[in-house]
């Protein structure tokens, strides 16, 4: 009976969640169109976010991993007073895969969004380098057994193997399409050529740091969670027993963020923090080359040519102020 | 009944059913529903909107000048300095938490400086040209119009180290110094941005990007407690759908929490390295242009305030301030708040505001 109770309130939950998304969708359509003088509470949020939708996205996702919480908890408290550390690690392994894609989903709009812009350009636009960018991947899945083997050993184990996989991805790399891309070029285009190499290495380098750095805040995750369902169980057995899914998220909740506080702290996350940010950079600086490259051609300004304005103009204004300045001293000394 | 209408009906039978069952939980569904209505009907048009003039336009930055609210306001005008990393609206978030308009009605007189959004054009722009440069004429201007030889400072965060760093090197030009949750040691084991900081090559980031997008700064920050930012925060807010108070306070700070401008290579370069990486100012070895900077030097009353739950600029960075300084008149206050709340929650308008303003009154 409890079981049926739970399922339907999930679908009834979901069913309300996507009216009101609707419903939100509609609403702001109508302000959308609304006219008149000063700041409408449309604009207000399309400053406050990119639009009013991302908010409900974030709010959708966030709701999507409390569900997800809270289907461990109903499985959990199915178990009653029977519920032992055994059947609770079988639960949480059951349940987790989920969980991850939902973090995972909620933590991976935190890539800048001008990254996601820069990858956006560089991939949808350049086809070739797209094909290119796809085949190195098939050619590097297709040739190489250690690292189809690590991708296969990697599906069950949750964030743990998704760090394995990425570290043999990151060696077979650096000795195959890593190479390749460092590769002699040659023909009337081999500046250009070499450069769309050097970005699609740098980018490949920058979605391995990023993907370590997310994976281990998973994996932080899933530690503190197991740590909870550990707590749960021994609080089941005694006398403090957490009576409500809200109890459970509150526990939950706290214990995640108070891991997050003591092993972001560490090295090994500052490193990779740190490393994430490196290519980043170097994805970038890549990037512009590429771009000053293949444009160079063109009668457009460049971004170096731009940079150089930038400084002249800098210089200036500085001068600029310095002279009004001794301007105003010398008139002040004056009177 | 419409399809909305059966799906809310069944929704809320399903509520009823689980309550029974299990209680708890459900009043969450139903949040979100009436926080449709709440939620489209909100007006947050109040955001830095106390009555303000412009006084000086030096490129993208712009001096304010608050309209008094008394009739004889202190004769000494206060120039607050904010952060390059977030916007200084937050001081004037809405009118019930304003900052702002607190130290109005308690009599100071009041300006501010925005630093406005750095484009690629400013990639050059120097930590000297924002201390000497606009700061130092923006303090110029308010002396000048006031016909004062000096006038009071009161930086917060980045805009406090600015503020100490420019009192040390033109003491006769401020009259008071206020410091409220503004970093000076930066070797401190307790911040994790100062722990990141240390593993990021900045002179890679700088050339690379010239300007550094405010987004970069929007997502460190969210890093800094991944779950509750980016996921938490969303789940518990729907608590409050119903609440239009509580859920426009949500939307506000969220407005200036992504509200991070961009920033001026060069000086960010400076900033990170001299500061955040080899902790130069209070080892005595900051450089700024070709002028070592002192902070004996600092003789006038300083006050410093900080705040005890601030994990952005942890209370350890702040408090050395005092023992590195010339002054005899110092004095340090902190509050149980943070980073945020210590310029706009109920705290900042009942303690830490009218603190401030008594002190500088004292003093002016």
């Amino acid at each position: 009976m409890t079981g049926q109770v739970y399922e339907k309130f999930f679908e009834a939950q979901k069913s309300l969640f996507d009216e009101w998304q609707k419903n939100m969708q509609a609403s702001f359509k109508k302000f959308a169109g609304d006219s008149g003088e000063g700041e409408k509470p449309s604009d207000f949020y399309k400053k406050a976010f990119e639009s009013p939708q991302d908010f409900m996205k974030k709010i959708a996702e966030s709701t999507e991993v409390y569900q997800s919480l809270f289907e461990l908890w109903k499985k959990l408290s199915e178990g009653g007073a029977k519920l032992d550390a055994k059947t609770a690690g079988a639960i949480y392994d059951a349940w987790a895969g989920r969980f991850f894609t939902l973090l995972h989903n909620a933590f991976v709009p935190s890539v800048p969004a001008f990254m996601q812009k820069f990858a956006e350009i560089f991939v949808s636009k350049l086809e070739s380098s797209d094909k290119v960018l796809s085949d190195n991947y098939k050619n590097l899945f297709a040739a190489d057994e250690q690292l189809r083997t690590a991708w296969f050993n990697s599906l069950d184990k949750g964030p743990k193997g998704y760090i394995d996989f990425l570290e043999v991805f990151r060696k077979v790399y650096d000795e195959t399409a890593g190479k390749a891309a460092k590769a002699p070029t040659f023909g009337k285009d081999m500046d250009v050529w070499k450069s769309r190499q050097a970005v699609m290495d740098s980018w490949i380098k920058y979605n391995i740091a990023s993907n370590r750095f997310y994976a281990a805040l998973a994996e932080i995750a899933g530690e503190a969670t197991k740590k909870a369902l550990n707590d749960y169980v021994e609080m089941c057995a005694g006398d403090n027993k957490i009576k409500t899914f809200e109890e459970f998220y509150k526990y939950w909740s706290k214990t995640v963020s108070a891991t997050y506080d003591k092993v972001l702290f560490s090295d090994e996350v500052s490193m990779l923090a740190g490393n994430m940010v490196d290519e980043m950079a170097k994805f970038r600086a890549e990037f512009d080359r590429f771009f000053e490259l293949s444009f160079a051609s063109l009668p457009i300004p460049k971004k170096s040519d731009m940079d150089d304005l930038y400084a002249t103009v800098y210089e200036l204004k500085k001068e600029v102020r310095a002279l009004r300045k001794e301007i105003r001293n010398l008139a002040g000394a004056k009177s | 009944m419409s399809k909305t209408g059966t799906i809310v009906s069944e929704a809320a039978d399903a509520f009823k059913m689980y309550e029974s069952a299990v209680g708890s939980a459900m009043t969450y569904g139903e949040k979100l529903l009436k926080g449709t209505e709440v939620f489209t009907k909100l007006d947050c048009d109040d955001i830095n909107k106390t009555p303000k003039d412009l006084a000086l336009r030096m490129d993208k930055v712009q001096i304010f000048h608050y309209r008094p609210m008394v009739k004889k306001p202190s004769s000494i005008p206060v120039l607050i300095v904010y952060a390059l990393m977030n916007k200084q609206y937050i001081m004037d978030i809405q009118p019930d938490k304003s900052f702002v308009k607190k130290l109005l009605e308690l009599g100071q007189d009041v300006y501010i400086v925005d630093w406005g959004y750095p484009t690629d054009a400013d990639r050059y722009i120097t930590t000297e040209d924002y201390i000497e440069g606009y700061l130092g004429d923006a303090v110029d201007f308010i002396r000048e119009k006031h016909a004062l030889p000096a006038i009071n400072l009161l930086g917060k965060c980045q805009g406090g180290t600015f503020s100490a760093i420019y009192t040390s090197l033109h003491p006769e030009k401020i009259k008071n110094l206020v410091t409220i949750a503004a970093p000076f040691d930066f070797a401190i084991e307790d911040g994790l941005l100062f722990k990141w900081s240390k593993y990021i090559n900045i002179d890679l980031l700088v050339d690379s990007f010239g300007v550094l997008p405010g987004d970069f700064l929007n997502n460190t920050f969210i890093m800094l407690s991944p779950y509750n930012l980016a996921v938490g925060k969303y789940i518990n807010i729907v608590n409050s759908f119903d609440d239009p108070k509580a859920l426009g306070e949500f939307l506000r700070m969220e407005k200036w929490l992504f509200d991070c401008p961009n920033q001026a290579g060069e000086n960010y370069r400076t900033w990170m390295k001299d500061l955040w990486q080899e902790n130069k100012l209070i080892k005595g070895e900051f450089v700024l242009g070709d002028k070592k900077i002192d902070l004996k030097n600092i003789t006038v009353p300083v006050l410093n305030v900080y705040g005890l739950k601030d994990n952005l600029i942890p209370a350890s960075s702040s408090k050395p301030l005092l023992s590195f300084i010339g002054s005899k008149d110092k004095e340090e206050a902190s509050f149980p708040v943070g980073h945020a709340g210590i310029v706009a929650g109920t705290l900042s308008q009942k303690e830490i505001a009218p603190k401030i303003a008594a002190w500088l009154k004292e003093r002016s």
